[in-house]
């Protein structure tokens, strides 16, 4: 029947998450494409004197201007490249802007049930997914820098 | 309405529209204090060992600002100015690395600090202010030239400073000159 053959469909589409694999450091990280506002080129940050861990830079974008947070920082490492990329997120209180890696971020379509229990500490994170043999940390963009 | 009424109130509204401020850099950051609270700007040279300048019988106690947010001082240059401030009855004195200059900025050029700041800095900052290159965070002279922080940052004996020109409603900054 059509209404089922539908809902079967809605089924196996609700079944599957879209993800944006990049990186920091070197180390793979996911994220979410709906938390994922967009990617372009690092322009430079403004220094935010500031005591919130990890947002103490802002960027200007036209008008607007988005704290910036450190992710390498929290991760203990360096971006790297030479023409680093700027990921705006879809944090809960706003769109926040983190600089990752030089190296352009690769979409993935995963089965939800691919999707596994992250038990790491370092941040909050959706889960983890398996990229051939590594395991990747889906970062919960809309969480990040949250209390 | 009579024409030169309504030329009045255009003027009245052009210039509650827009605000001054001196845009001047501490540490890394580019920072703004609004205009009308400068009283004047001095050099090292002009403020002496001492930096607690006295200029027309006020005192203007340092503000250690980079201790107060946890950035390292800046050294001493050529470009480093000492600006003296007032809001009321409150008045202090700023080093600075380097004063970038005055800047009348429409007030929708003023943004709020985004929420994800959300410590201690967010009495530091009245706001981002989006300039023609870059932005600078005004800071919140309310708590900038609290008297009871400004205690904690310690002076010496205080220097007299006789100050040449002084900041007035649209005249230009200038230094003053030790005594």
């Amino acid at each position: 029947m059509l209404r089922s053959a539908r809902a079967e469909q809605k089924t196996a589409t609700s079944r599957t998450c879209n993800l944006l694999v990049f990186s920091v450091g070197g180390r793979a990280l996911a994220a979410k494409t709906d938390e994922v506002g967009g990617i372009s080129n690092w322009e430079g940050s403004i220094p935010v004197p500031s005591r919130t861990p990890f947002v103490t830079a802002v960027v200007r974008k036209d008008d607007a201007v988005l704290p910036v947070f450190n992710l390498a920082g929290l991760l203990q490492v360096v971006a790297q490249g030479e023409e680093l990329l700027c990921l705006t997120a879809k944090q809960r209180n706003g769109m926040m802007a983190i600089c990752i890696d030089a190296d352009m971020p690769v979409l993935y379509t995963v089965e939800v049930s691919a999707i596994a229990p992250y038990r790491g500490h370092e941040f909050k994170a959706v889960g983890t997914f398996l990229n051939g043999l590594d395991e990747v940390p889906i970062l919960s963009l809309a969480q990040l820098g949250t209390a | 309405m009579s024409l030169r009424g309504q030329q009045g109130s255009g003027r009245t509204k052009l210039l509650a529209d827009t605000s001054r401020f001196l845009i001047v850099t501490v540490g890394d950051a580019p920072m703004a204090v609004h205009a009308d609270s400068v009283q004047g700007l001095l050099t090292l040279e002009e403020v002496g060992s001492n930096p607690a300048p006295v200029v027309h019988g006020q005192t203007y106690h340092p503000v250690d600002l980079a201790a107060r947010i946890g950035i390292s001082s800046d050294p001493d240059g050529s470009e480093t100015r000492v600006v003296l401030l007032a809001s009321g009855s409150a008045h202090g004195s700023l080093c600075v690395a380097q004063v970038q200059g005055l800047e009348e900025v429409d007030r929708s050029r003023v943004l709020p600090l985004p929420p994800q700041f959300r410590g201690e800095e967010r009495e530091w900052y009245r706001g981002i202010l989006l300039l023609e290159d870059g932005v600078a965070l005004i800071l919140d002279l309310a708590w900038l030239l609290a008297t009871d922080r400004i205690a904690h940052d310690g002076t010496g004996d205080n220097r007299r400073v006789e100050a040449g020109r002084f900041l007035g409603a649209g005249s230009e900054f200038a230094t003053g000159r030790a005594a």
